[in-house]
Parts: structure tokens; C-alpha cells; sequence
């Protein structure tokens, strides 16, 4: 029974989405209400209500970063850094790829979410990597890749903490194992990519095809609003305190107030409206995966994933993993580490489990690459202006393969590499 | 304190949303709008 | 009016309606289940008579006390730590309801952690009520979460470190009672309560306490125990910490 509501609910999901062009979010809310009407609930309002305030955090950490980014682009500051990197970086490729997939970690790496790198730093270095002549779908790949990778790496990485939590294991000890799983293929995945593009730029033609220097007081107040956002995302978690502990959704909202006259002028309520215009689809996405779950464990069908995934026998089961966590990915990274991560950690207990909820995390993270959600791969695509968001993942598909083998090589050789990474 | 300014912010993005709806020409992602609304209005109505 | 315009005014109606009707719902968690106190109850005060900044909150919570004739150590037991692990609140309500003390006191919170009491965690897909049959009719007791309301204690920082170890938790270990003791005086709601509760221990000279606890749903953890590295040894041989903790 359990397996016909779970097919059903996915079937529907499909037909919505492709065959009647219903939003993403709205066909996964009409298929949840779908699976608890055939199980038997009627249509219950309260829970499918109820699923939805597991993401409303989620839902204003992307809205907020939504407007801060509309603003930077409006007061001229997203277009200034992509000049400045390639006036300064050019004539270095492998560095500045290196240092350019590590800028576009770094707000995955201290907020555990992939969309914050996409939609800041990704946002910010997309027109430079375009100019230096990457093409807009592979830029688009590097943005997605680098800011899966930063959600993995740490200090934060959000999927650790929600299996830690399901098997009440502290989130300690967990640095050098994430960055083992996250660094070397970040670096790999963007050379990969784009080094052919940059190895030898014309930068005189580079120069032609940018927009003018912006008018502007000084670089100082221009980048404002950056720099208090890093500067404030990086306090809190140096010198965590009631006081201190803003959360992402304050952050942006004040880094977003500093950048009143510090580049071009703009309308506030415009800006934000527009970026709420923007945002809408992923909000209506997280709200739609709320209601989805909280009906999966309403009829049985979390319950009857989880008893089955469980009790794979030992092959059956790394390929479980390598499949199953991608693929439940597709209606939440965060969601499937929760709903399968916590089960895959126990049936796994006897290796280091720290390594072992790593390797978990890191196979789970190509979750956001899954679609039809794929968080990552639609706001990289919105970053880079490109429609059709499938052809970004199309490219991703090679490195979202060998993240998946990774992964599984770090669980298998688990109590091996115990000895390097566990201090 | 802070869950005050929070409470701003949200009403802040429901006040949005709203705005959006109505700009919105397509019923389609005008139903986005009809699920995300939900969350927004309880908790700043502080019921959930 | 464009078309666009009236769909919007009935969008916007509909989500009203739909906010009202899970919103009524959402509600009547909020309604406490009566307790009956039984003979043996010799008085009853609240938690914030331990530390006054949690009178008026949601984080206040009856303490029931029961004095024997004879002298002998003092036990306190919490039940509703987790108010998503019914086995340990109905325990403490039949102790409430039943207890008769000969020697010594007993402390009993029903529901430690009251805000918990008056929401469910969403994607769990929890009842609201369960019910249970007595000769004097149907019972019926709220199955809430295992954290604090956020409605009382919002938003949550990133990452949660325990006061005072500095361990570091997930955010939404911020509202678990169980990952808050000792508390803090001017912490967080859940924080004031583990502080009011060890406070009590301190005040009431509690021998010997107990937290009530059932394993998690869905989860082969049954019978399972969970004891720090350097502690297994002592777990391994005591069936009785079964249960008293996770």
C-alpha cells in the first residue's frame, strides 16, 4: 500500500510538472494532497500546513539574500568586482580559478546552504567568469558545483548536523573530514571546467566588451555592504553570543541598508518587490516539499523507505545510498539527509562514524543538483540568465558522478582514513 | 528582541508576496503565491 | 478589474481560509489535558516560584509535591522533557494521580518542558491527541515535540553551543530541554527552564532525579543506550539507565 501512495505521489508530481506546466511548488502541494486523499485522510489541512514550517527559515534566508543581491546589482557593486577580478587576475588562471572557487564557497561554507553561494559570491563572480570567455552554461556548472561543495565543506554543513542530531552525535571533530571531502574536488570540478577557457586571455578584448566604470564616491563605500556582510556572517560565528547570534535573514536585511547611497541610487520597495518576484518560485518549492514529507510520514511511506533502505544487504546497500540520498535530494538535500541519512548512519555503525556522516553528507549535497527542484542548478542558471536550467545540469552530470563515487569511497575506507582525519 | 525584528522581516516578505500576487498575470504561479502565503500569515499572527 | 486582479483577491481569501482553518488546529494544542491529583499531593506550586523571570511564560510549569511521614531522601522526577515521548508525561501523571509516599519526598514536573507541549515538529506528521479508555471515561493527553515552541523562542541561531561546555548542536537543539541543563539565568526560554529546574535540585536538595524518556519513532534505537566513549563501561552494566536517558 505504502508503495502504491509512494508512486502515485510521483507520478502525479511528474505529470504536473511536465505535462500541465503547474509550478514546481504547487505540483508537489497538489500530489501530497493527492497521496493523503488515496490514503484515506481526506484532505488534512493541518498537516499539510504544518510540513511547510519546517522551511520557514529556509524561506526568509532566500528571500533576504534574494533583495541583498538585487541591491548590489543595483548600486553598480556586482558589476565593479567582476572588473576588478579580471583587470588583477587574468594573467594568473590557475590562481584565479582556485581563489574564485573558493570566494564562491565561502558563504556556502559558513551557512551550510548551496542557494547563499549561488545567489551571492556565485552571483557576484558569474559576469567576470563570462567575460573571461567561460560559456554562460558551463559558468553556470562552476557557480552550481563550487556551491555544493561549499555547503559540504566546513565549519558549517547543515546535513552533518541533522544526522548528528538523529543519532544524538555532538557536530565535533567533523573539520578536517568534511574538508577532505569537499576541497580537492571543489578545485578539481572548476580547473576542469573552465582552465582551457583562461589559459591565455586577450584581455585588450576582455576590456572592450566590459561595461564602464561605474561611477561611484569610492571602491570603500561601493563594496560596503559586502564587506558588513562578511564581516558580520563571520562574527557571529567567531564570537557566538545571544547578542551576536543575527541569523542570515538579519544579515542581509542589514547589509542590504548599508548600501543605501553608496553606488547608483534605487527604489527600496522596487528592488525588494522585485527580488520577492524572483524568489517566488523557490519559496512556493519549499513550501511545496513541506507538505510533500509531512504526508510521505502521515500514510507510512517515510517509515516503509526507511525500514527498506535500512535492511539492504551490504552491496545493495552503498548503491542504495549512492542513488537513493541523490535522488529523495530531489525534494530536499536537508530533507533527505534527515529522512534517510539518519537511517543509512545506523545501518553503518561499527565504521567512523564521523567519516562515515561526512561521506553521507557529501552524496547527499547532489540532492540540490536533483531535479525538478535542484535549488543549486535553477539559481545558477538565474545568475547567469540562463533559461533552460537542465543544460547546467547536464555538465554537472560527470562531476555529480564522481562526487556520488567519492563519497561512497570515503564510507567504505572509513577506518582507514580515521587515522589522518580524526584528531 | 530579536524575535520581534523577525516577525518584521516576515511581515515584511508577506507584505511583498502580497504585492506580488496581485501584479502576478499567471493563475499558475498565482497558486505559489496561494501556499506560500499560509506559512507567512500564521507566523506573524504568532498561531504556529 | 482585470481578471488577474479578482484571481489574486480570491487567492489571497483562500490562503486566509486555509491559514484560519489549520490555524484553529494549531490552537487547540495550546489547551493544557487535566491532570486529577490525588490524595497523596501534599501541595502544589509552579516552576517560576524557583526562579521568578519564567512566571507569565510559556515556559512555566506545575511542580507537585508529596511529603511522607517519615524522614528518607528526596526524589524528583520530570516527565514531558520530551512531550513527543508520551511514556515518560503519562508516567509522571499516574504518580500525580496515585502516588502514595510513606518515607522521604517526591517532586514530580509533569511537563517540563511546557512550551513543547503546544505545537508539533512539522514533517513528523504526529497526532495532536492520543486517548486512552478508564473506567470513568475517555482520557486525553497532547502529543507535542520534543522542542520548545518557536512561537516562545525564535528565530534559532545556526548553530546551538551548549552553555557551558561549548558543544556545538545543530540550531534547533536550542529548544531541547534535555541539551540545555544547567541552563542559563538569562538565556533562552528553554535555557531559563533547565536553569529553573536545577534550581529546584539545588533548593529542594533533590537526592536522586530522574527524566523520563521513550526512544525515537521510526528508529531501530529501541533498548538502545547512549553513553559517552570513556563511559561505556558503566552503562553497559546498568539495564537500569535504560530509559533514563536518550
Amino acid at each position: 500500500m505504502e508503495l502504491i501512495i509512494l508512486i502515485v505521489m510521483i507520478l502525479a508530481f511528474a505529470l504536473l510538472v511536465f505535462l500541465t506546466k503547474f509550478p514546481i511548488g504547487v505540483s508537489l502541494a497538489i500530489s501530497a494532497v493527492l497521496g493523503a486523499l488515496i490514503a484515506g485522510y481526506g484532505v488534512p489541512v493541518r498537516h499539510l500546513v504544518e510540513g511547510t514550517f519546517a522551511y520557514l527559515d529556509p524561506i526568509l534566508i532566500i528571500a533576504t539574500a534574494m533583495i541583498f543581491m538585487e541591491i548590489i546589482k543595483a548600486t553598480g557593486a556586482l558589476g565593479e568586482i567582476s572588473r576588478l577580478i579580471i583587470i588583477h587576475l587574468h594573467d594568473r588562471p590557475f590562481w584565479m580559478l582556485t581563489l574564485i572557487t573558493l570566494f564562491i564557497m565561502f558563504p556556502g561554507m559558513i551557512t551550510g546552504l548551496s542557494t547563499a553561494a549561488v545567489l551571492t559570491t556565485g552571483a557576484i563572480v558569474a559576469p567576470a567568469l563570462m567575460h573571461l570567455g567561460i560559456p554562460r552554461v558551463k559558468t553556470g556548472t562552476i557557480i552550481a558545483m563550487a556551491a555544493l561543495f561549499g555547503m559540504v565543506a566546513p565549519p558549517i554543513n547543515v546535513p552533518a548536523m541533522i544526522i548528528g542530531g538523529g543519532v544524538d552525535m555532538p557536530y565535533i571533530g567533523f573539520e578536517l573530514p568534511l574538508l577532505f571531502a569537499s576541497l580537492p574536488l571543489a578545485i578539481f570540478t572548476t580547473l576542469a571546467i573552465g582552465y582551457r577557457y583562461v589559459k591565455s586571455v586577450d584581455i585588450e578584448k576582455v576590456l572592450e566588451k566590459l561595461p564602464e566604470k561605474p561611477e561611484y564616491r569610492s571602491a570603500w563605500r561601493l563594496f560596503l555592504p559586502i564587506i558588513i556582510l562578511v564581516i558580520l556572517m563571520l562574527v557571529t560565528r567567531i564570537f557566538p553570543s545571544k547578542y551576536t547570534s543575527l541569523g542570515m535573514p538579519l544579515i542581509f536585511i542589514i547589509a542590504s541598508l548599508t548600501a543605501f547611497k553608496s553606488g547608483k541610487n534605487f527604489n527600496f520597495y522596487k528592488v525588494a518587490l522585485q527580488a520577492i518576484h524572483d524568489a517566488m518560485p523557490v519559496m512556493g518549492i519549499l513550501v511545496g516539499i513541506g507538505m510533500f514529507i509531512q504526508i510521505m510520514t502521515l500514510t507510512g511511506v517515510r517509515g516503509f523507505l526507511i525500514v527498506n533502505a535500512t535492511q539492504l544487504p551490504s552491496f545493495w546497500l552503498y548503491i542504495g545510498i549512492m542513488i537513493s540520498l541523490p535522488l529523495f535530494g530531489a525534494i530536499s538535500s536537508y530533507g533527505a539527509s534527515y529522512v534517510l541519512g539518519v537511517p543509512f548512519l545506523l545501518a553503518l555503525l561499527g565504521q567512523n562514524e564521523i567519516i562515515v556522516a561526512s561521506g553521507l553528507t557529501l552524496v547527499a549535497s547532489l540532492g540540490d543538483l536533483m531535479p525538478p527542484t535542484a535549488l543549486a542548478g535553477i539559481f545558477a542558471a538565474q545568475v547567469v540568465e540562463e533559461k533552460n536550467y537542465f543544460r547546467i545540469l547536464k555538465v554537472c552530470l560527470p562531476y555529480a558522478l564522481l562526487v556520488a563515487i567519492y563519497g561512497i569511497g570515503m564510507i567504505l575506507l572509513a577506518n582507514v582514513l580515521e587515522k589522518f582525519l580524526i584528531v | 528582541m530579536l524575535k520581534i525584528i523577525y516577525l518584521l522581516i516576515t511581515g515584511l516578505i508577506l507584505i511583498l508576496s502580497i504585492v506580488d500576487l496581485f501584479k502576478e498575470k499567471n493563475w499558475r504561479n498565482q497558486l505559489t503565491h496561494l501556499i506560500v502565503l499560509i506559512p507567512l500569515i500564521l507566523r506573524v499572527l504568532l498561531i504556529k | 478589474m482585470k481578471n488577474s486582479k479578482i484571481r489574486a483577491i480570491v487567492i489571497l481569501f483562500f490562503s486566509v481560509f486555509l491559514a484560519a482553518v489549520a490555524g484553529r488546529d494549531f490552537l487547540r494544542m495550546r489547551q493544557p489535558e487535566p491532570i486529577y491529583p490525588g490524595q497523596g499531593i501534599s501541595e502544589k506550586k509552579m516552576l517560576s516560584d524557583y526562579f521568578s523571570p519564567l512566571r507569565g511564560t510559556n515556559g512555566d510549569t506545575e511542580v507537585y509535591f508529596f511529603e511522607g511521614e517519615n524522614p528518607g531522601a528526596t526524589v524528583l522526577i520530570l516527565g514531558g522533557t520530551h512531550p513527543n515521548e508520551p511514556a515518560g508525561f503519562i508516567t509522571a501523571i499516574c504518580l500525580i494521580e496515585r502516588a502514595q509516599v510513606q518515607a522521604g519526598r517526591l517532586i514530580v514536573i509533569p511537563r517540563a518542558n511546557n512550551s513543547a507541549f503546544s505545537h508539533n515538529d512539522p514533517q513528523e506528521a504526529n497526532p495532536q491527541r492520543f486517548f486512552i479508555p478508564t473506567p470513568h471515561g475517555m482520557r486525553w493527553f497532547r502529543f507535542g515535540s520534543r522542542n520548545t515552541n518557536p512561537i516562545d523562542q525564535w528565530p534559532d541561531p545556526e548553530v546551538y553551543r551548549h552553555f557551558p561546555s561549548g558543544q556545538k548542536l545543530s540550531g534547533g537543539e536550542t529548544r531541547n530541554l534535555n541539551r540545555s541543563y544547567p541552563g542559563k539565568p538569562d538565556g533562552s526560554l528553554t535555557e531559563k527552564v533547565a536553569f529553573a529546574i536545577m534550581e529546584l535540585l539545588r533548593k529542594e536538595k533533590v537526592d536522586l532525579a530522574f527524566d523520563l524518556h521513550e526512544a525515537s519513532l521510526e528508529y531501530p534505537v529501541i533498548n538502545a543506550i547512549v553513553a559517552h566513549n570513556r563511559r561505556r563501561n558503566i552503562f553497559a552494566v546498568s539495564p537500569i539507565a535504560n530509559g533514563a536517558i536518550n
